[in-house]
């Protein structure tokens, strides 16, 4: 009966062993940071310049100095990661948000976003397309652009990864008041 | 480059904002009471009430200068007088304070705590996902900016939003203005702090029901190492639901003390027999806990009033098996209590609710609304009628009943859970629940195994369940009828899709398969190590 005993203890260490290895796998760490998958357990190889790198914190003194000249209370427009980061950081509030999360309580702008007009402004019929909607909607008073190469988070939303294009096309129709090492803020005209 | 101890300053913030008051105000109700200096006698528990008390101490501050319309920057000056304030009291107590002050400390279990610690200082708590980790952060930087819980403008999109409950988010603003660390910092090295709470707070629980400090030692290792729903998640621990959790499990613990109080010596096993000194400390405790989970993420309080519900539910089967449930459960005149009002109630309340949706509810949805409550009418008229039928029909209709719960589970989505292929088409979003259809071919909801679900319930998930079962069959004590009702339930009900869609219906909420948190694995593997280690001691027991 002990040998049953040290054999049902073998086979739950073992099981153990099989559902917790991933904690201390260093190649599920790099096969995540490759395919850009979120590493949502913790991991002793998961190396701390990707929380540096992937969150907001390279950017935050770039919010510091446009804190500073940013009316309180505003709308602001940014791809959809610095539209968060934004929120949590400056006194601020944002039209580029998920779904469930109130993205449609600003149907206008919901409609506007999927839309994408924003992200091909080299387009003509876009830029036109913006410029009525800001008349329409004069709430909306800056646009932040985010001009980062290294965070994943980016890719998630065209006006990330468009951002050279937004440089290039937003002075037709907003101003910039604040040029950061990643974040630019635009004040629309 | 990154330094080593990097944002340590945000650290030390965080034990003076969210520990040193808590501690200071745990050495004062030690002085005062000694079932509450009894109580926290172990490090966790010293820890935990000092990162409750001073939480509620915050979040009280703060509604107090909202209530006088004063900045919350006031805090700063404040909170320092109550620190003040409270180290005077300790002081006074003379020599009493190096009794105030005796911890028992375990040091293989703090250096678990150390590690789990240093594994979260460097991992962090910011995901590299836009999760909705922001959105909290977006409200407490709001409550922070208005010195207000109540942001009538919304806080993300300026538009008026959805009543989230404020504890948290408001004592990470107060952290906010008094450090001027920025809340993805605050946030990020807090993690650190709750997982290893939240570590502490699943022993205490484990501890209260096992009474044994190695089983509950190896269950709090389990639960950092095994994944699934809540345990081993230990990334997302500065979430007001993970805060909730903590707390959810001190209470858990906090209910078998209650249990145990009973007065021996007056040799009765009526209710009043537990209306005692220790009891009434319990109960003292549990229930600012609950209004501390009331007000932080809600839900944990339906988990704890299921828990306790599963127990009670299985102590009734042992019963009308075979009559046996004082051996078992001495507080059972508590449980039945409890038990036959949550039952009286939501039994109510889902024929109530079976009415109100008959017109507009499909036919299979009518059997699912239906049947978890003739379920519960016919096992309770078979519990009462128990004495007056003969035991061969008693059994027999328990069996029926019991296969009658089991006869729901779709097998196309339980093969699922080990052939992806197999699962039902997904639906508009991840969280969305898959469409099973019923008898009569009309839909009813199922949770997709896509969500935390899988990777708990592959393999030690599915392995705890069986061991759960035959643990409470060969040893129906309270530790294995506990585990076991609460896994088993819990897992009928991401089963069957006549149940979850009665669920998820009944309490109009997206994500009713978080029920699968009661699965409690880490527990029920530890368990089984501990009797299995005793079994191979020549320990028969």
């Amino acid at each position: 009966m002990k040998i049953l005993g040290y054999l049902g203890l073998l086979t739950i260490v073992a099981l153990v062993i099989h559902d917790s290895g991933f904690h201390f796998d260093r190649e599920r760490v790099e096969v995540k940071q490759k395919h850009r998958s979120d590493q949502r357990n913790w991991s002793v190889r998961y190396p701390q310049i990707n929380v540096f790198n992937h969150s907001s914190m390279r950017y935050l003194k770039d919010f510091g100095g446009m804190s500073e000249l940013i009316e309180p209370g505003t709308l602001v427009l940014s791809d959809l990661a610095t539209s968060y980061f934004a929120a949590a950081k400056l006194p601020v509030y944002v039209v580029n948000v998920h779904r469930h999360q109130g993205r449609w309580q600003r149907r206008a702008w919901a409609r506007f976003l999927d839309r994408r007009y924003f992200c091909y402004l080299e387009f003509e019929e876009n830029r036109i397309e913006v410029k009525e909607h800001l008349r329409k909607h004069p709430e909306l008073k800056y646009v932040i652009v985010n001009r980062d190469g290294v965070a994943w988070h980016r890719t998630q939303d065209c006006m990330a990864h468009r951002s050279r294009v937004l440089t290039e096309e937003l002075p037709k129709f907003a101003t910039l008041v604040f040029e950061g090492e990643f974040l630019d803020l635009y004040e629309i005209r | 480059m990154i330094p080593t101890f990097f944002h340590l300053e945000s650290h030390l913030w965080i034990a003076y904002v969210l520990l040193l008051n808590g501690y200071l105000a745990n050495l004062f109700l030690r002085r005062l009471s000694s079932d509450y200096h009894q109580m926290t006698t172990l490090l966790e528990a010293q820890v935990l009430a000092a990162f409750f008390i001073s939480v509620t101490l915050n979040g009280l501050l703060l509604l107090i200068l909202q209530s006088l319309s004063q900045k919350y920057s006031l805090a700063s000056y404040v909170l320092p007088a109550i620190t003040l304030g409270l180290a005077l009291l300790v002081v006074r107590g003379g020599p009493d304070i190096k009794r105030c002050m005796s911890v028992e400390i375990d040091w293989l279990r703090c250096s678990m705590y150390v590690v789990v610690f240093v594994v979260l200082f460097y991992n962090g708590g910011l995901i590299e996902q836009i999760s909705d980790a922001w959105w909290h952060m977006s409200l407490a930087n709001k409550i922070a900016l208005a010195s207000s819980y109540s942001l009538e403008t919304g806080h993300l999109t300026g538009l008026p939003t959805r009543y989230y409950p404020p504890l948290w988010h408001g004592n990470l603003a107060m952290l906010h203005i008094l450090s001027a660390e920025p809340l993805p910092i605050i946030w990020n090295s807090f993690t650190a702090w709750g997982a290893t709470f939240k570590v502490m707070a699943l022993f205490l629980f484990a501890l209260a029901l096992t009474k044994d400090k190695f089983t509950a030692g190896l269950a709090a290792l389990f639960f950092v190492l095994l994944p699934g729903i809540g345990n081993s998640y230990l990334r997302v621990s500065a979430w007001p639901s993970h805060i909730a959790y903590t707390a959810w499990f001190v209470l858990l613990g906090l209910v078998f003390r209650v249990f145990d109080a009973r007065d021996v010596n007056s040799g009765g096993v009526r209710v009043l027999h537990w209306w005692n000194k220790r009891s009434l400390m319990a109960i003292g405790v549990a229930l600012p806990l609950m209004i501390i989970i009331y007000f932080s993420h809600k839900l944990e309080l339906l988990w704890f009033a299921l828990a306790i519900y599963f127990y009670f539910l299985a102590l009734m089967v042992r019963y009308v098996w075979n009559g046996e449930v004082h051996q078992i459960e001495p507080a059972y005149p508590l449980l039945f209590l409890f038990g036959g009002a949550a039952t009286l109630g939501w039994v109510g309340y889902a024929g109530y609710f079976f009415l109100d949706q008959f017109d507009r509810a499909s036919i299979d949805e009518r059997i699912s609304f239906a049947f978890a409550p003739i379920l519960a009418v016919v096992f309770f008229l078979l519990s009462g009628f128990r004495s007056r039928l003969p035991m061969w029909a008693v059994r027999a209709s328990l069996v029926v009943l019991l296969a009658a719960i089991v006869w729901t589970i779709d097998p196309r989505h339980a093969l699922s859970l080990f052939v992806p292929e197999l699962a039902y088409p997904p639906q508009a979003t991840p969280q969305s629940p898959l469409a099973a259809p019923g008898l009569f071919g009309e839909n009813l909801k199922i949770p997709g195994w896509h969500l935390q679900l899988r990777e708990g319930l592959l393999f030690s998930g599915s392995v705890a369940a069986g061991i759960s079962l035959i643990m409470a069959i060969f040893t129906p004590n309270r530790i294995n009828l506990f585990l076991s009702a609460n896994c088993l339930v819990a897992l009928m009900f991401c089963f069957s899709p006549y149940l979850y869609h009665w669920l998820a219906e009944l309490l109009n909420y997206h994500s009713p398969w978080r029920i699968a948190i009661l699965v409690w694995h880490p527990l029920i593997i530890a368990v089984c190590v501990s009797q299995l280690l005793k079994f191979s001691r020549g320990d028969r027991r």
